[in-house]
């Protein structure tokens, strides 16, 4: 079992942004009719997301979120010493959002800067491999960042996702923190890499035709759009995640009774009701984000602790938390989080001018 | 477990009246089995058969006798 262990570093401020658009469930009736509609919203519990305006990019929602935390701590940029920035919308197909990102927060070059390409899971992985540098390290500070614009990925007329995908940004700050003590399970299998994918674009099949097909579910796309099999999706969701908790909890000795919440990947409700009744959690213990958010991708671990944690402190909680989706790629970890180091989400129209390259103009 | 108490929980799962499946059903024309039956398909040979249906499986179920064969395993 991939099972990490890290000691001495602990979270110390999260924040995230989302984007000031925002898009109710209801606001698709004209589109689909509400009998779909409102079949959605009782089988997913997302009743509302915000999407990015054309103009605003992941790294923009994970600068907002940065700047906030930023604006909440006297840490200074300088200090920062390593910063990963966690994404699958990247600015440019090349140089990394971190390059970017990394600019406009103004960061040292003394600061290790990289891109990790990861979805659902990618909270608990970028976790696990920030701690990872800093273990073998001494920075005494590491910026976890993540964005996330998959609504720009979908089919408009694609009724099983487009009112799923909502967009977000967060910023995590780890510091050295002598108490903490982290525990990471990572899994990963690329043999089901086929179950959420957009074929086009990359460099297998960088500019293919535009025709739409019908797909397994019976839904018009073209290679440009996410494609998810639902059907297998869930059926990891509701196998290979309650196993991997189930690991977790043996390896690390602990049980439900040990932790205050367990935040889940908001993937959809039927999901995380499932998780619940299998793990045999108690359902207030669960934090829900998605029936206002959407599912943000790896980013919704972070806007769940920031949407029930942020308002006021509520002390210290123990958390279990838990990603889970494209690649397929899972993971588990624990924090023990200082309620008073968490934030609001804040809402942001901001976007980077300057990053639109003009022709003949460079 | 008898066939008819196999169809009698795939009946519950699928929220359909008792007696209205038979082995020779075709699912295409069952207007219940739609994308959210599936899922409570899933979860119930998770849970009652500890059998595990892969999207595949599911796309491969014709009729419910194929259901039924799956949950003999």
């Amino acid at each position: 079992m991939s099972v990490f262990r890290s000691e001495g570093i602990g979270i110390a401020g999260i924040a995230c942004a989302v984007p000031k658009n925002h898009v109710a469930v209801d606001s698709f009736i004209p589109v689909f009719g509400e009998e779909v509609t409102s079949k959605f919203t009782a089988g997913t519990g997302i009743k509302a997301m915000y999407k990015a305006l054309p103009e605003q990019t992941a790294s923009d929602l994970a600068v907002a979120a940065a700047e906030n935390l930023f604006s909440r701590t006297d840490i200074g940029r300088n200090e920062i010493g390593a910063m990963l920035m966690v994404t699958q919308s990247p600015d440019y197909r090349r140089p990394s959002s971190a390059s970017i990102v990394q600019k406009r927060l103004g960061l040292p070059i003394d600061c290790s800067c990289m891109e990790i390409n990861l979805g659902c899971s990618g909270f608990v992985y970028g976790l696990q491999t920030a701690m990872s540098l800093m273990n073998s390290s001494d920075i005494r500070y590491a910026l976890l960042l993540m964005g996330e614009t998959a609504s720009k990925l979908v089919d408009p007329k694609d009724k099983s996702i487009v009112m799923m995908y909502g967009d977000a940004g967060a910023a995590i700050l780890l510091a050295r923190q002598p108490e903490a003590k982290t525990t990471t399970l990572l899994r990963s299998d690329g043999d089901r890499f086929k179950a959420i994918v957009l074929p086009a674009g990359g460099f297998r099949d960088m500019y293919p035709g535009r025709e739409r097909f019908v797909c397994s579910d019976g839904i018009e796309r073209s290679l440009y759009d996410i494609f998810m099999d639902g059907t297998s999706v869930f059926s990891f969701s509701i196998t290979d995640v309650p196993k991997a908790l189930k690991d977790y909890l043996e390896a690390t000795g602990t049980g439900a009774a040990d932790y205050d919440a367990f935040v889940f990947h908001q993937a959809n409700q039927f999901i995380i009701n499932q998780l619940i009744r299998k793990m045999k959690l108690p359902k207030d213990c669960v934090p829900v984000s998605l029936d206002r958010y959407g599912n943000t991708g790896g980013i919704s671990i972070p806007l769940t602790l920031c949407d029930a944690f942020g308002k006021e402190d509520s002390g210290k909680k123990r958390l279990l938390m838990c990603g889970f989706g494209i690649g397929l790629s899972w993971g588990v970890s624990n924090a023990e989080l200082d309620t008073g180091k968490v934030y609001p989400i804040i809402e942001t129209e901001d976007y980077y001018a300057e990053g639109k390259f003009v022709p003949g103009t460079y | 477990m008898s066939e008819q108490e196999k169809i009698a929980m795939i009946e519950e799962t699928l929220e359909l009246d008792e007696g209205t499946l038979t082995p020779d059903t075709v699912l295409a024309d069952v207007d219940e089995y739609d994308s959210m039956a599936k899922l409570s398909l899933i979860v119930m040979a998770d849970d009652e058969f500890g059998v595990k249906l892969t999207g595949d499986m599911i796309k491969g179920f014709k009729t419910v006798a194929d259901i039924l064969a799956v949950l003999d395993k």
